[in-house]
């Protein structure tokens, strides 16, 4: 298999085509990405688009060092963010905690509520605190790529992810409560 | 999470970003620390609702994802070239006599494309400077009848879309004659420099069956 760099260099070299094959490895992790981001089907299928075009158009522009995935998770970023700005959804995280909270004390929650509550608590994360636990937790980046991918320093990379995590675990606090502490991740 | 480990502190070590030695002393710590160890379970858990959320969403099917392929190749490389491409001569790699060759396939090709070529009917004009040892008429021949057996006439047809969009810079016309000149400037060995290692590798095949 090519790497991302190898890909990269062959398109600047006239092999056009071969973009096919970046975009057909990452379209899935980004829809996935925007998806967290909390954009709805058709407006990650929107951003998704717009942002490989974007990164075909500016290939050139990535130098030395910077690799593929993390420079075109900062386009895929960027173009979130017009979106959301176009299109401000206010979840109530009360309401859905309130409504864990109202299952049977010692019953486990069940998966499909669990999700919809993490859903609603990424959605009240602000968007930088959101865009870093995605990128560190589902997209398993070190914090330099996150850094990177973010436009920020490190240590602030780090800083953020540790105040989402633990606002996160706050809000979560009363499913979590009832949650099997032995849930590993798949 | 109110215990003796700093919430930062476990944050640290539950990411695997504390040095050996602290991170070893933070997991006996938490090996015989209750409270501490169910704050760990707890942001793990955090941590593992949240790869799941992501995870669980319902993908989209199979045509989706071709359909946006599609899209994004139509918006982009069939579409246009991006910023900053370079294009180095492949064909300095090649030995002159292959280069010669190489140009004959493409005329041929060309001349395929044309509708030229026919054997009932006449040969197409093959002349190529500095091409004394090879027998354009034989090698022509064979280059054809190995091309159509290697079932390379879709190549050719790629090949001659980008002889066209080179071409279509200048006034020839492709349609109307292959021009060449070699090794000059002229549209086909350009359009040899655009072909893929993989396409010049076949055609130095089929030079070497020869
Ligand atoms: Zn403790």
């Amino acid at each position: 298999m090519r790497t991302d760099k190898q890909l990269v260099d062959e398109i600047l070299a006239g092999a056009t085509e071969k973009f096919s094959v970046l975009a057909e490895r990452y379209q899935q992790q980004v829809y996935r990405f925007l998806r967290g981001m909390n954009l709805d089907h058709d407006e990650a299928a929107d951003v998704l688009q717009s942002s490989l075009i974007r990164a075909y158009e500016k290939l050139d522009t990535i130098r030395g060092g910077e690799r593929f995935r993390v420079w075109f998770y900062t386009i895929a970023a960027n173009q979130a963010r017009n979106y959301m700005r176009r299109s401000r959804r206010d979840v109530a995280l009360d309401d859905v905690v309130l409504s864990a909270e109202d299952q049977n004390p010692g019953e486990a929650l069940d998966r499909e509520r669990m999700a919809a509550l993490v859903a609603v608590a990424l959605g009240n994360l602000s968007e930088d605190q959101r865009k870093v636990v995605l990128l560190r937790i589902y997209q398993e980046m070190p914090f330099s790529e996150v850094a990177q991918a973010c436009g920020i320093s490190h240590g602030n990379s780090k800083v953020i992810f540790h105040r989402a995590l633990k606002t996160l675990a706050r809000w979560l606090a009363p499913a979590m409560g009832r949650m099997d502490l032995d849930y590993k991740e798949r | 999470m109110r215990c003796c480990v700093d919430d930062r502190v476990m944050i640290e070590y539950l990411e695997g970003e504390l040095e050996g030695p602290a991170a070893a002393e933070i997991g006996q710590h938490v090996a015989s620390c209750d409270e501490c160890h169910t704050a760990l379970l707890r942001l793990r858990a955090v941590r593992a609702a949240v790869a799941d959320r992501v995870r669980d969403l319902a993908p989209p099917d199979e045509s989706f994802w071709k359909a946006n392929l599609e899209s994004v190749a139509r918006a982009t490389w069939l579409k246009s070239e991006p910023a900053g491409v370079v294009r180095r001569g492949r064909l300095r790699k090649l030995a002159p006599m292959m280069a010669v060759a190489a140009v004959l396939l493409l005329a041929l090709i060309g001349a395929l494309r044309t509708g030229a070529f026919n054997p009932d009917t006449r040969r197409p004009e093959v002349a190529v400077a500095g091409a004394d040892t090879v027998s354009a008429e034989a090698l022509v021949d064979s280059l054809y009848m190995l091309a159509r057996l290697a079932g390379q006439y879709q190549m050719a047809w790629r090949t001659m879309e980008s002889i066209e969009e080179i071409g279509s810079s200048s006034d020839s016309s492709l349609y109307d004659e292959v021009e060449m000149t070699y090794p000059g400037t002229g549209n086909v060995y350009d359009a040899l420099l655009t072909m893929e290692d993989e396409q010049v590798e076949q055609v130095l095949y089929v030079l070497a069956s020869n």
